[in-house]
């Protein structure tokens, strides 16, 4: 049946009856929220808080474009078929609301508890909606059903409005009440626009048509203003996008960058009157629409790449965090190993040397080999767990050092002297010359153990031949070196030498070392402000191992 | 697996369906059986019934009078078709129609909107003032329902 009255619209809605506030208010406000809930869904599809806003939006359009059906249309079949929707459009938006504010709060989906909950409010509204008690008629007279919608029907899905305002506000007070300073101000600015939305939207439905079907308002133009609301929460949630990056949203700037000029040039289709200008518009348009695409996703793929190099920064940083409690934790156990090692090796060396001075009477000759053995095993091990404890103490920044002037020719001439027994067992001749007075300053005893450390270190690895120890001086540098003619060692091996339990070219031929030496030398000089280093040729060409050491 | 992606999917696999079947039993309803009551402003005669008095403009310089008609969709549209303007039987409930009623004004509810009868227009005009030239005819004339 038609409404007798009103003029027959075109397209559906287009009526030369009704003021332009209407259109106003119903085409931008759907507009709007479409776009944004669109963009928002688009930026990450997989996200329940893009896909619940994106239904919210859905529903609100559709709200908006029944409701201009409503005012616009004559035809009473079609105007009462959307008008038994209002119900079921309003009592959902107001169930999506609360859903869409759990998920913004708690960044999870709700419990099945909850879902089921939701389900039971809003089945009622459902099942009842093609029934007598939501709507029994059409008045064609006035074009509108108000007069035939049934109060406790419609008190039933206002009243979930209702609920959804105070669920809502009781679930932005606890949860603002134990959060974050900055995740506070998004609540803030979510519930804000939300509220609002619900208030004006429920609060202006129901009142503009309770007051229209008792006759105190000659229609329900009234509601109209209601639907200002939902441009205020879409105004909310860009804050919430710009300044939180809620919702995951990328490249806001660059995707309102190509579509603002899209926009602007697609505009002049309207007032362009030539048709070469027309032609050329198009191009412009198109070519805009291209390569804005194409920006689009050119900067899309940088975001995600800096994404991607920040999580894994941040794993990293993680990772690092753990490896570094794990050497402490093992740094403190070699040390405590280390101690408890070092009491019985000293009785164990100190008993065997009592024995070969024959302070337990005399032995065999195969006794006193034996014994001999298990005086030079148990030294070794005493060298090795003593730079253990060494590492340790410099790694925690527990090594001491008494500085003070001393003659670097001196200890190493000393040390030379003792050694050169050592490699004459060998079968190599020590050489050893220097200049007068090699003044330095620092700790003598630790540079003397460097010193050790760097001849020992020559003597192991060579075969045959010899060596030459030598001390130089110049203006500000003393300079210890100590040249072999043993086996030399690749460019490899010269970059790791000085690393923890590196170990030469060689390290069969000297398998009692514990790869610490080096380090510990190196460390030392380093705490010196000094420099150590070494040279070779390559292979079988022999090594120079150098100690710099300021000049007083 | 069904069963997580049912339960995380509850709302949409149970509201989707619903609120289709919802839509078709509706369109089924309003569309095909036109299963709704109309509400309209029937023709009325002032002079037999007490009628509403509504005004043909904002100034109500031009009055006319009605009785309100309600009427079974299907009924009307079979007597009158889409428009009711020209359709006479659409003022009067006929013996076949469902849930018809036509309700006149009730002065002792809206005795300021209720046309007057026209033994009262008579008794008002013997009260008044013979300056007055206008006849219980004319009275009834002017009163003729206007559309």
């Amino acid at each position: 049946m038609l409404c007798y009255l009103f003029p027959e619209p075109t397209y559906l809605i287009f009526s030369p009856d009704v003021s332009g506030l209407l259109y106003y208010a119903h085409i931008p406000a759907t507009i709007i929220s479409l776009i944004i809930s669109i963009y928002i869904y688009r930026s990450d599809r997989h996200l329940l808080i893009n896909k619940l806003l994106f239904v919210i939006s859905i529903l609100f359009s559709f709200w908006t474009t029944f409701t201009l059906i409503q005012w616009t249309n004559i035809h009473s079949d079609l105007i009462i078929f959307v008008w038994n929707f209002s119900g079921i459009i309003l009592g959902l938006i107001a169930i999506f609301c609360i859903y869409f504010t759990y998920v913004f709060l708690e960044k999870k989906d709700i419990s099945i508890k909850l879902k089921i909950i939701f389900l039971t409010l809003i089945l009622p509204i459902i099942l009842l909606t093609p029934s007598y008690l939501n709507l029994g008629g059409f008045n064609i007279t006035d074009c509108d059903a108000f007069q035939f919608e049934q109060i406790p029907f419609q008190f039933y899905y206002t009243s979930l409005g209702v609920i959804a305002m105070i669920w809502i506000l009781i679930l932005l007070i606890r949860k603002s009440l134990r959060t974050t300073p900055d995740f506070k101000k998004q609540i803030i600015l979510m519930g804000t626009g939300i509220e609002l939305f619900l208030f004006s939207f429920f609060t202006m439905v129901f009142l503009s048509s309770y007051l229209t079907k008792i006759d105190l308002l000659p229609d329900s133009e009234f509601e109209i203003y209601g639907l200002f609301g939902m441009v205020i929460f879409m105004i909310y949630l860009s804050i919430l996008m710009v300044r939180f990056k809620t919702f995951n949203v990328k490249l806001i700037a660059t995707e309102a960058l190509v579509w603002g000029l899209a926009i602007l040039i697609g505009s002049q289709f309207f007032f362009i009157k030539s048709n070469t200008n027309m032609i050329l518009n198009g191009i412009t348009f198109v070519g805009i629409i291209v390569l804005g695409q194409i920006l689009i996703k050119s900067v899309k793929q940088e975001v995600m790449q800096r994404e991607q190099l920040q999580i894994l920064t941040e794993q990293l940083f993680g990772v690092n965090e753990k490896l570094k409690g794990l050497d402490k934790l093992k740094t403190e156990f070699v040390s405590l190993a280390s101690h408890q090692l070092r009491s019985p090796l000293t009785a164990i060396k100190g008993y065997a040397s009592m024995l070969m001075d024959g302070d337990y009477g005399d032995l065999s000759k195969e006794a006193k080999e034996a014994i001999d053995r298990m005086y030079q095993s148990s030294k070794n091990l005493t060298i090795v767990v003593e730079d253990l404890l060494n590492v340790t103490k410099i790694e925690s920044g527990g090594m001491k050092f008494e500085m003070a002037p001393f003659d670097l020719s001196k200890v190493v001439e000393d040390e030379a002297k003792d050694l050169s027994i050592t490699a004459e067992k060998k079968g190599l001749k020590l050489n050893f010359e220097s200049d007068p007075l090699c003044m330095t300053n620092g700790d003598q005893e630790k540079i003397r153990q460097v010193i050790i450390n760097l001849i020992d270190n020559s003597i192991k690895y060579t075969k045959e031949g010899g060596l030459n120890v030598s001390v130089k001086r110049n203006e500000k540098k003393v300079v210890f070196c100590v040249k072999d003619t043993g086996m030399g060692m690749t460019q490899e091996t010269k970059a790791s030498l000085f690393q923890k339990f590196a170990r030469g070219d060689g390290a069969r031929m000297n398998t009692t070392g514990s790869g610490l030496g080096l380090y510990l030398a190196r460390q030392i000089v380093e705490a010196h402000k000094g420099k150590v280093w070494v040279e070779s040729d390559g292979l079988n060409k022999g090594s120079e191992f150098y100690m710099e050491l300021e000049a007083i | 697996m069904k069963n997580i992606n049912f339960k995380d999917n509850l709302l949409t696999y149970i509201l989707t369906p619903l609120i289709i079947i919802v839509s078709i039993i509706s369109f089924y309803r309003f569309f095909i059986n036109h299963d709704y009551l109309i509400g309209y402003e029937g023709v009325c005669d002032p002079s037999i019934k007490k009628c509403f008095v509504g005004c043909e403009d904002d100034s109500c310089t031009k009055e006319y009078y009605y009785s309100q008609v309600i009427k079974y969709a299907p009924d009307l549209k079979n007597e009158c078709g889409e428009d009711i303007t020209d359709c006479e039987t659409a003022s009067v409930c006929l013996p076949n129609n469902r849930n018809c009623s036509i309700t006149y004004c009730d002065p002792e509810i809206d005795s300021n909107i209720c046309s007057k009868q026209i033994e009262e227009i008579n008794i008002e005009n013997d009260n008044k003032d013979n300056s007055n030239n206008s006849t219980g005819e004319d009275i009834l004339q002017d009163n003729k329902i206007k559309e």
